[in-house]
């Protein structure tokens, strides 16, 4: 079955030509890069898909009810499953949102939960991504690619058709809109995925948009059209953080903001995607307590497993992330893109003892995991099969239902033997298949 | 109960002309249990624009506009009359979040140092929230220019010098440690001719002011016209527009007994 779908190289001239590339930034200046993509895709079979489809929604669903329960009457903390101490100074709690219900209460519309399979099969949660998860379209765009050179691959009915993010993410945009025109705001073209927004916009019929193109009057938001005249905007799946959506609400030197957007989604005319104040359920600390979310709103036993976590702000923990420090992997609860990941194996003694002093000084700021030894897959390089670390982030869209999207963006390490597999770290993309029931 | 007029004017003069300006005013009073607020009146100039309203999350009165045309010059005006109680007190109860840091009220090793000298020994509430309030009054000396809207309470301590902000950001950083739920409060009072800041801490019940620049619980002079966890959640006006130009703020208010 994972037979290379015709060569990767016709694929990624095709990709570059498409644009398809991701930026960065390095040493303060910006840089485009292409997103290597192999051809070999990784295989998920339908029974494991269906597995990780129910833990995943399950996930999800508690991870909504935790923020609207947060934003509300933080029921959670009164009643002791987590500290009051690991929410209200999280930087992504956000108090001008206390108090707000979203449309239909759905805080995370899309979220990207990445996932590792270990060498036994099992599948771990390693990261639930609910602010503005990008990389969707990379695995959509090779798709399509690889339909155009290997078509007969695609036609045999065994392969799950991916085509269909498109309408689910127009159904997740339609279902909380509030009256009004379905747009995308972009920073614009400097952002790392600005290639994403475009064919989104595309994709699903959205408008594709810049800050200047909106504005907000007797709390509606608005978008100018050419005449001078004004269409009402029901849902805007932004692509801008939090911390620069609203340069009256939050930080006052955004330029790319809309002035008094929040002003109109807390009147209840907006609906933003994801919301804004998520970033305190996606919060590598908070991650610890999600399979006691779902235990405590669900009533349920977790089926996805996250990877063994310590918090060295307990003391118990603090004692055996010190003991243990060699083995582990150190997260930086406020970092994101790989950075502030380090392995304990990879240290020498004296930074060992530095990390054992900032993490006692500084218990909060870090969480501490086992390593999972998870699995290779089979890249090519240079015309040579070898076998790379790969992670999968997959897509679960909110809408009338939560959905899981039958595909994912596989990334994988260029680098033998590493563990970190981000793009913003060099590392490349295959296309996920899921397969059809037999 | 003290009978109040008040009149709070703001003007802000543009060195050349600003267009596409969208601001937010905190400038409305409520009503409270402690203030009644007797339809306050907001007039803002130029009359070009849209103007409207809003409310934040913490429970302000939002004056919301935008104005595209060119100007030079800004201004708004409210007025009104208040009956206040002669008490510090207005009922209500605090969100959670009142009690956590912020990045201007977070502790730093100085006022961590300086709370273990203070640490109140009394279990009431307001007792330690005296206690505090006194250990602030006597450790800072109020001077101007010395601070900006931007000082962390931590900065201001560590200079010891400083205005009613900075007085109010540390208050509540000591009673945030101490764990007492507290709020910046933002508004206007009898002897000064411009804004005044001081804060609110929660019994439980009820919202208790105390004013740590004069080291004394809030009177029938204050009139509230907004709170927020600190400073920056609640500035009276925020404004963001287009043009190179600076600009000059004038702040004028004055209260008098009817
Ligand atoms: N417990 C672990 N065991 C093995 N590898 C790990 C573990 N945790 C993280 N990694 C590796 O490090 C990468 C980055 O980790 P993680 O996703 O937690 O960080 P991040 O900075 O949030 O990255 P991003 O947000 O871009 O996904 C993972 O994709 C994985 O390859
Ligand atoms: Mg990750």
């Amino acid at each position: 079955m994972n037979t290379p779908v015709a060569d990767a190289r016709a694929i990624n001239e095709l990709l570059a030509r498409y644009g398809v590339k991701f930026g960065i930034y390095k040493n303060g200046s910006f840089k485009e890069q292409l997103f290597p993509f192999d051809a070999i895709p990784r295989v998920i079979t339908a029974e494991d898909f269906a597995d990780m489809e129910k833990g995943l929604v399950q996930r999800v669903d508690a991870l909504n009810m935790f923020l609207a329960d947060i934003y509300s009457e933080g029921k959670i903390i009164k009643d002791g499953i987590i500290p009051e101490d690991f929410v209200y100074i999280s930087k992504g709690y956000l108090a001008p949102c206390a108090g707000v219900m979203p449309p239909k209460g759905i805080y995370s519309h899309i979220s990207g939960i990445d996932l590792v399979q270990a060498k036994d099969g099992e599948w771990y949660i390693l990261e639930d991504n609910l602010r503005i998860p990008s990389g969707a379209s990379y695995p959509l765009i090779a798709r399509e690619l690889c339909r155009m050179t290997s078509p007969s691959v695609f036609e045999s009915g065994k392969i799950a058709d991916n085509r269909n993010y498109a309408s689910l993410l127009r159904s997740t945009m339609d279902n909380v809109n509030c009256g009004g025109i379905n747009v995308i705001l972009t920073p614009g073209r400097y952002n790392a995925a600005y290639f994403e927004h475009s064919y989104l916009a595309e994709k699903t019929g959205a408008v594709l948009v810049q800050n200047t193109d909106l504005f907000v009057e007797d709390n509606i938001l608005y978008m100018k059209d050419y005449l001078g005249g004004k269409t009402k905007v029901g849902a805007v799946y932004r692509r801008i953080s939090d911390e620069y959506l609203d340069p009256l609400t939050f930080l006052p030197e955004s330029l790319i903001g809309v002035p008094h957007i929040m002003d109109a989604y807390r009147a209840g005319n907006v609906a933003i995607l994801n919301a804004p104040g998520n970033g305190v359920a996606d919060d590598k600390g908070i991650y610890y307590f999600v399979p006691k979310m779902i235990k405590y709103y669900l009533d349920e036993e977790p089926i996805l497993k996250n990877a063994p976590t310590y918090l060295p702000f307990y003391e118990e923990d603090r004692k055996y992330v010190l003991d243990n420090l060699e083995k582990l992997v150190i997260k930086d609860v406020s970092e994101a893109g790989g950075y502030g990941v380090v392995f304990g194996r990879d240290m020498t003694k004296e930074q060992l003892s530095d990390w054992r002093t900032l993490i006692t000084e500084q218990s909060r700021r870090f969480i501490a995991q086992e390593v999972i030894d998870f699995i290779d897959l089979e890249v090519m390089e240079n015309g040579q099969s070898v076998m790379r670390k790969a992670d999968l982030r997959a897509f679960v869209l909110s809408g009338e239902k939560t959905r899981v999207w039958p595909s994912g963006l596989t990334r994988f390490s260029r680098i033998a033997d590493s563990f970190v597999v981000n793009s913003s770290q060099g590392g490349g993309f295959k296309d996920t298949w899921v397969l059809l029931p037999e | 109960m003290k009978r109040l007029q008040f009149e709070f004017q703001t003007n802000l003069d543009f060195s050349c002309g600003m267009s596409e300006h969208c601001f937010t005013l905190r400038c409305i009073p409520v009503s409270d249990g402690r203030q009644t607020i007797a339809e306050p009146k907001c007039v803002i100039l130029p009359h070009s624009g849209k103007v409207w309203r809003s409310r934040d999350s913490f429970g302000n009165t939002l004056i919301c506009g935008r104005m595209n045309e060119e100007h030079s010059g800004f201004l708004f005006k409210v007025s009104g009359e208040a009956s206040i109680e002669n008490s510090c007190e207005a009922p209500g109860i605090a969100q959670p979040f009142y009690r956590a840091y912020t990045e201007l009220t977070a502790a730093g090793e100085k006022l961590l140092a300086f709370y273990e000298e203070n640490r109140p020994a009394a279990a009431d509430v307001r007792l330690r929230a005296e206690q505090l309030c006194e250990a602030v009054y006597n450790a800072m000396v109020y001077q101007r220019g010395e601070t900006g809207v931007k000082t962390t309470a931590e900065e201001a301590f560590s200079v010891g010098k400083g205005v009613c902000q900075d007085y109010a950001h540390i208050f509540l950083s000591l009673l945030r440690t101490d764990g007492i739920p507290c709020r910046y409060a933002s508004g206007l009072a009898f002897e000064c001719g411009e804004t005044h800041a001081w804060v609110e801490i929660n019994d439980g019940t009820r919202w208790i002011g105390i004013d740590p620049t004069h080291n004394r619980y809030i009177g029938g002079g204050y009139i509230k016209l907004c709170h927020g966890r600190d400073y920056s959640d609640c500035p009276i006006e925020r404004g963001i527009y287009r043009g190179n130009g600076d600009s000059v703020q004038t702040v004028s208010s004055k209260v008098t007994e009817v």
